[in-house]
């Protein structure tokens, strides 16, 4: 059964046929499905391993253009995990940076959905959707690292 | 919140941004003494809760950054 709903998947299609302009690469750092189906004695098995890959998936079917990635934190990804300091999954990456500066710490259902698809948009577009007075402001006054946390709900 | 903060990350290389479900991980609302979403936090010393213009939110940086929150409106739209 797909998370993402016949209509919505069609209406998803076409929007990002005209809004998607150059691909957009998603990094999706998890569990292996069978790693978090087993009880390891003193680790916490993740519930939520398997649908964030469904979704990822769900969503990279929808345009040839989003590229999904996906690694493997106890396998292949975990170095991949490292460099960017990956520290929790389910934890999608958007976007080619390569600290990995946007992220998604756990899976975007409900509302967060729509945050992911703005993203994802945002980035292929390559545009911001910021003003462009605010955005000069930024170059000038921003020259320190600033870490942005925000947290929320799925509904 | 969540696409704000996402896009201020992608205009600016200094910035990353985070989007957390704390449904997930309530070990860092708990951290973060996150009592309503959205709740942001920047650089663990400015914090706000609700959803604020992009404006403010740049204010919200620029005080972490232990700046003067007026100098983003140098330069006025002409």
């Amino acid at each position: 059964m797909p998370i993402i709903g016949e209509a919505d998947r069609d209406a998803l299609r076409q929007q990002f046929e005209e809004s998607l302009d150059r691909d957009v690469t998603i990094k999706l750092f998890s569990e292996s499905e069978i790693r978090s189906m087993l009880t390891i004695p003193g680790r916490t098995a993740n519930p939520m391993a398997k649908l964030a890959k469904d979704l990822a998936e769900e969503l990279a079917e929808l345009s040839p253009k989003i590229k999904l990635e996906m690694y493997d934190v106890h396998g292949d990804g975990v170095e991949a995990a490292r460099a960017m300091g990956i520290d929790r999954t389910p934890a999608y990456v958007l976007g080619d940076d390569p600290e990995g500066r946007l992220r998604f710490y756990g899976t975007p259902v409900g509302n967060e959905f729509a945050t992911i698809i703005a993203t994802v948009e945002a980035l292929s577009q390559n545009t911001p959707h910021l003003s462009s007075n605010l955005i000069a402001a930024m170059e000038r006054l921003i020259e320190a690292p600033v870490h942005i946390q925000v947290f929320v709900t799925p509904t | 919140m969540a696409r704000a903060a996402h896009a201020f990350a992608m205009a600016n290389p200094h910035i990353s941004a985070t989007v957390v479900e704390v449904e997930e991980f309530p070990e860092l609302a708990q951290r973060y003494r996150v009592m309503g979403v959205p709740k942001t936090v920047i650089n663990e010393t400015a914090e706000f809760t609700g959803a604020v213009p992009d404006e403010l939110f740049m204010t919200a940086i620029l005080q972490a950054l232990g700046k003067q929150a007026n100098e983003s409106n140098e330069q006025p739209e002409t």
